[in-house]
């Protein structure tokens, strides 16, 4: 495993015009990388996922290849494309929208932090490596959605560790689409950083929709001031291995979030969602719902932690976790956690591995629709109640439709 | 002094006087072994015991293996470093010959376990319950040993048991839990010096309750005591475990090993009462209690199912299990533990399905209190060829004050399509709606309190063997004492 950290942290990349701040971060995560070293089974955070698959690719570093045209999508807005992790700047942008490389920022601040130990070796990796980070900032409430869209070619073998910082000032909103459409066997190492101001509100749905072949891991840390409203709704159908990390911190009081996902897995797909939620100040709200649906030698992995902090109180905070395992092959393992210091709180969470329900394909059946059309029908539907809140429309029907497909 | 003022204070010295009744020392002339750890204390626990040659040597293969590892840093407790080197290994009270019967056991002894209402004295026969009391190091006396062996149930010390019926603790001792488990197991097979032993024949439902009960008494010791019950085909024994131990500044540490062997049809049930010294109120002093119990259900349709009632020690690190190896066997865990003051808690389950159609069920309920801090942490583990197995747990926590905590770690692993697990969790505080409803029918807010706790644990205390069940009741009122307001 040390031979793998040495080759992706790899030589220093000197010479480009970065600030102080830039540089000294990261320095700093080479020393946390070369200290710590990548995760293994004993690492808590990543007990059910192996890092072995990344060693058996060649995962060099990308060339730059030229960049196609971007595919249709279901409706316009703000586009980002990142190809093969390289930004497209868009070229007009609404009023009150800026964005700008990483490096042109003032300082650190919210940018680059201590991301931890080796649990978090990913997004030290990122940290020394990203190519050009970039900051999106939102002044005011924006009417058309902004649409990221990340892909990789199908001839994709290398790494690549595209880096974004969302910021909304205070009482702006905004809708954030993100689509992970990866092609080829290389990885695709993801940092997004999101930070609401007081009284603003995200909404962030997510597709990823990749390759068989093809390696995501992804980050994604919130931050959400007094009021703020943070959405998030997670559709993943393809992947060969995908890891998801979502930190979401409610730092002060009447900040909330709401936490919906489905994994559809099948084939060798290993897809692991790792979520936790701080509640720092009280009251503030949590709200997750996650789905997993794991066929033929699939691996699903759902770790939900929520910590509520000591003076957090009248905090409320719900979790649910429900898992259809179809197959002899595949295997789902869940952890639903609580951490509580205050007690002023309500706390719950359920955790269910189960079966499609037999009197529910026994009724169907009953009125004359095949066994085989019933199952796939109650297994839509398990994953549906997640998409249909899918928003805008326009994505939510292309999202159903590709989950019709995956799901025969 | 106002009238009031009196009555407050009369109360007040009541109920510290009340806090912790087990805390008392026996003044008794003991033999110890020199302090701290190294093969020749290991060869002479070994050698003051009689025991035959492949005994000693599995010891010192597990004191090897200790030696090797490091102490668990996973579990959510602040663990304070132990020094193994301070600790005397061996303490037992003195005794001219090994006492033939009850008679001619020291009468402070009986005394003893006569204050903390454990009844070793045959005359108390009206308690039924048969008891091998375990005193330090060693086993001081077993009652009802005779109307056993009519039935055919061997129940005596572990080190009886090791002389008598060696062929048995051969076969079964380390098969549940190996040396090489964990560190505290290590521990524990190097330098266990009693216990208790149970066998049951094919077909026999045990007479009696059978049980043990602990007693720490001796300045810087250790208890490391170890527990074997092989139940045969088609055989039933109820097993209850109570502990104490007296109040002192220092930390004492328990390392015990239980392991269960239920085959064919037989049915175990082990209940534990766990009321170890927890410290004062600042965290000074208490025991440190790392306990590995875990049940084999070894063939079809065996049944072990756990119940504890863990309101003591400083430091609870303990997760009793079930390994589902029969075909339609079943697993059950039903827990309730306490943290007050400074008490820290990391307790729940392991169930491991490996057999078809296996059920298991949980039911853990957590109080925190005071600066408590209780988690629970559980597995629930479904393998492959675990056909139609089915889990169903909850584990539900009460905080009482804003500087305790309480903390759930359920980690399921399915890997069988035809098996169906269930996880719920809920955490809150004591409803205030409640408080004012009995408060309303003119309880006092302590007794509301004791009410609610009650009716909350209620699910556990209903699988405890009933005079368990009363004395779990008592132990929690007196636990919780002064935890709200």
């Amino acid at each position: 495993m040390s031979a793998l950290v040495e080759k992706l942290v790899g030589e220093e990349t000197g010479g480009k015009a970065e600030p102080d701040w830039l540089v000294e971060a990261r320095r700093e995560a080479r020393r946390a990388l070369m200290r710590d070293g990548f995760p293994d089974a004993r690492t808590e955070d990543w007990k059910y996922t192996s890092l072995k698959l990344l060693e058996k690719r060649s995962l060099t570093e990308s060339e730059g290849t030229e960049r196609e045209p971007l595919p249709d999508l279901p409706a316009g807005g703000l586009v980002l494309d990142f190809f093969n992790g390289r930004l497209q700047v868009p070229d007009d942008l609404p009023a009150g929208v800026r964005i700008y490389p990483l490096r042109e920022a003032q300082g650190p601040k919210g940018l680059v932090g201590d991301y931890g130990g080796r649990e978090a070796a990913f997004a030290w990796l990122n940290t020394a490596r990203f190519e050009e980070g970039w900051v999106l900032d939102i002044q005011r409430e924006l009417s058309e959605p902004v649409l990221l869209v990340s892909r990789t070619t199908a001839d994709f073998s290398g790494v690549v560790h595209p880096r974004l910082t969302v910021r909304l000032a205070p009482d702006a909103s905004a809708q954030l689409v993100e689509m992970q459409l990866g092609q080829g066997s290389g990885l695709c190492n993801w940092l997004t950083g999101i930070e609401l101001g007081r009284d603003s509100r995200l909404d962030h749905c997510r597709l990823q929709h990749a390759g068989n072949d093809s390696l995501l891991i992804q980050r994604n840390d919130v931050t959400v001031a007094g009021g703020g409203r943070y959405n998030w709704i997670s559709v993943d159908l393809g992947g060969r291995l995908g890891r998801h990390d979502l930190n979401i911190d409610l730092i002060e009081a009447e900040a909330g979030c709401q936490v919906d996902g489905v994994f559809v897995a099948d084939g060798r797909a290993h897809l692991d969602h790792h979520t936790r939620i701080d509640h720092r100040v009280g009251p503030s709200y949590s709200e997750e719902n996650f789905r997993g649906l794991l066929s033929g030698r699939s691996r699903g992995v759902f770790n939900g932690k929520i910590v509520v902090h000591k003076g957090a109180d009248g905090s409320a905070s719900e979790m649910n976790n429900a898992n259809l395992l179809l197959s002899e092959h595949a295997e789902i393992d869940t952890k639903p956690e609580l951490e509580i210091y205050a007690d002023e709180v309500t706390a719950a969470h359920g955790a269910t591995v189960g079966q499609l329900d037999s009197d529910a394909l026994f009724y169907l059946q009953s009125r004359g629709i095949p066994a085989s059309q019933a199952r796939m029908l109650l297994k839509q539907a398990f994953a549906r109640t997640i998409v249909e809140k899918v928003r805008p429309e326009a994505f939510r029907d292309d999202w159903l439709e590709r989950l019709a497909g995956v799901v025969e | 002094m106002s009238q009031v003022q009196a009555e407050t204070r009369e109360q007040v010295e009541r109920a510290v006087q009340r806090k912790y009744a087990a805390g008392f020392y026996t003044d008794i002339e003991s033999e110890q072994f020199p302090l701290g750890l190294n093969e020749d204390i290991i060869a002479m626990i070994s050698a003051r015991k009689d025991e035959p040659e492949w005994m000693l040597e599995w010891r010192l293969k597990a004191y090897h293996h200790w030696l090797t590892m490091k102490g668990p840093d996973w579990a959510k407790l602040n663990l304070p470093s132990i020094d193994f080197q301070s600790i005397y290994y061996y303490s037992a009270p003195k005794q001219k010959n090994r006492p033939k019967s009850l008679d001619e056991v020291d009468p402070k002894l009986l005394e003893t376990f006569d204050k903390l209402g454990v009844p070793l004295h045959e005359r108390e026969r009206l308690a039924g319950v048969a008891v091998d009391a375990v005193f330090d190091s060693v086993s001081v006396g077993t009652t009802f040993q005779k109307e056993l062996e009519e039935a055919g149930v061997i129940f005596c010390s572990f080190s009886e048991g090791l002389k008598k019926h060696p062929e048995l603790i051969r076969e079964y001792l380390g098969s549940v839990v190996p040396y090489t488990d964990n560190y505290f197991a290590a521990l524990n097979s190097a330098v266990f010096s009693d216990g208790s032993f149970v066998y049951i024949p094919e077909g026999v439902r045990c007479p009696m309750e059978l049980s043990t009960y602990f007693r720490i008494n001796a300045r810087d010791t250790g208890q490391f005591e170890r527990t074997l019950i092989i139940a045969e085909p088609g055989s039933h024994v109820s097993y209850l475990e109570g502990c104490t131990a007296p109040m002192r500044d220092e930390n004492q540490l328990h390392a015990a090993v239980v392991e269960l062997v239920a085959r064919e049809r037989a049915h175990i049930k082990y209940s534990t009462v766990q009321n170890w010294y927890p410290g004062d109120e600042n965290g000074k002093g208490g025991i440190y209690n790392f306990v590995t119990k875990r049940g084999d259900c070894r063939e079809d349709h065996s049944r072990i199912c756990w119940t504890q009632v863990e309101t003591g020690s400083a430091i609870t690190w303990k997760y009793p299990s079930c390994i589902l190896r029969g075909d339609n066997s079943a697993g059950e865990f039903y827990s309730v533990a306490l943290t007050h003051h400074r008490q820290q808690a990391d307790t729940g389950t392991k169930m491991i399905h490996l057999g078809k159609n296996t059920t298991s069920k949980i039911i853990a309920k957590g109080i925190s209190a005071g600066h408590g801090q209780n988690s629970y942490r559980g597995l629930v583990k479904v393998g492959k060829d675990a056909k139609n197995s089915r889990n169903f747990t909850q584990c539900d926590s009460l905080l009482i004050g804003k500087t305790c905590g309480a903390h759930t770690f359920p980690y399921i692993e399915v890997g069988n399509p035809t098996s169906k697990v269930e996880h719920e969790a809920t955490t809150s505080r004591i409803g205030e709606d409640q408080l004012f409803y009995c408060r309303a029918r003119g309880l006092d807010e302590e007794n509301a309190v004791a009410m609610i706790v009650d009716g909350f644990c209620k699910e556990v205390f209903r699988e405890l063997p009933m005079e368990f069940a009363v004395e779990a009741k008592a132990l929690l009122e007196i636990s919780l004492e002064g935890a709200v307001g």
